[in-house]
């Protein structure tokens, strides 16, 4: 067992239980590979939320607003 | 479309408010979650037809935002799963881990030593940060990642919806993670520590 497979062992356990009795040992020993677990950790929990939030500044375009508003005002009352 | 004014009507009923009250906010929310300009504008278009079409649905249990955004949300999800194709990833070898690896797989570059998120401003800058590296994915690896944490489904449902191997979105979202904890290293860092 290296690091690169650790590596990998360690990103599928963020998705589904995975990290049998060789990663822990792994881990043990290996100083790189419980940093690079920490950093997933970090990222996946940054991550969960994902941009829910949506962060920026970023403004929908004048022309898509009003391309918008025309295609809800278009659309017809179905109800 | 003569429509007799309710007293009663609800403001989510109210389509013409949507784009002034939430455009900006659904446009950003997309815009993050597909990289593309145009595309963003487009799924925030349908969502909003979709809630219009919608509306009697809408509860007024959530606020009208957070329904909305929920209908976007499917929107992105969608148009994200299209962007993933089979393809055996699993096969292809990553000349990228290529480059973090050595011959016998220890790293070439120790892993810095990152800090905890326990500010709330360490937590936005990061998400800044991270929002910045996610730019830089390619892009399938880019619409597997957010997807991976947009849909809030186990892995498995999402891949076989995605018509992937477990195993293909799995390398599909680690070496996404292997790029994003490099890129990270170096713009939230700012340089690397041993």
């Amino acid at each position: 067992v290296n690091c690169r497979q650790a590596a990998e062992e360690l990103s599928r356990a963020q998705d589904e239980p995975a990290g049998g009795f060789w990663l822990r040992v792994h881990l043990a020993g290996c100083r790189d590979c419980r940093r690079f677990r920490h950093q997933l950790a970090v990222l996946a929990d940054a991550s969960l939320p994902a941009p829910e939030d949506g962060v920026g500044d970023e403004r929908l375009s004048d022309s898509a607003r009003s391309r918008i508003a025309a295609a809800l005002a278009e659309t017809p009352d179905e109800s | 479309m003569s429509r007799g004014v309710e007293p009663t009507e609800r403001a989510a009923a109210d389509p013409s408010g949507w784009v002034e009250r939430h455009g900006d906010y659904l446009y950003r929310f997309a815009v993050a979650a597909v990289r593309h300009r145009e595309a963003a504008e487009d799924l925030v278009q349908d969502a909003l037809l979709a809630a219009w079409r919608a509306r009697d649905v809408f509860a007024g249990d959530a606020s009208e935002r957070t329904w909305l955004t929920a209908i976007l949300k499917r929107k992105v999800v969608d148009w994200l799963r299209r962007r993933v194709v089979e393809r055996d990833f699993a096969a292809e070898s990553d000349s990228f881990a290529d480059g973090l690896f050595d011959r016998r797989g220890h790293w070439k570059r120790r892993p810095a030593a990152w800090g905890e998120l326990d500010e709330p401003v360490a937590r936005d800058e990061f998400r800044a940060a991270v929002a910045g590296c996610l730019g830089h994915l390619p892009e399938r690896l880019h619409a597997a990642f957010v997807l991976r944490y947009l849909d809030e489904r186990p892995g498995g449902e999402v891949c076989s919806e995605l018509g992937l191997t477990p195993a293909n979105l799995w390398v599909m979202l680690h070496r996404a993670r292997l790029r994003l904890a490099a890129c990270l290293t170096r713009t939230w860092l700012g340089g690397e520590r041993s």
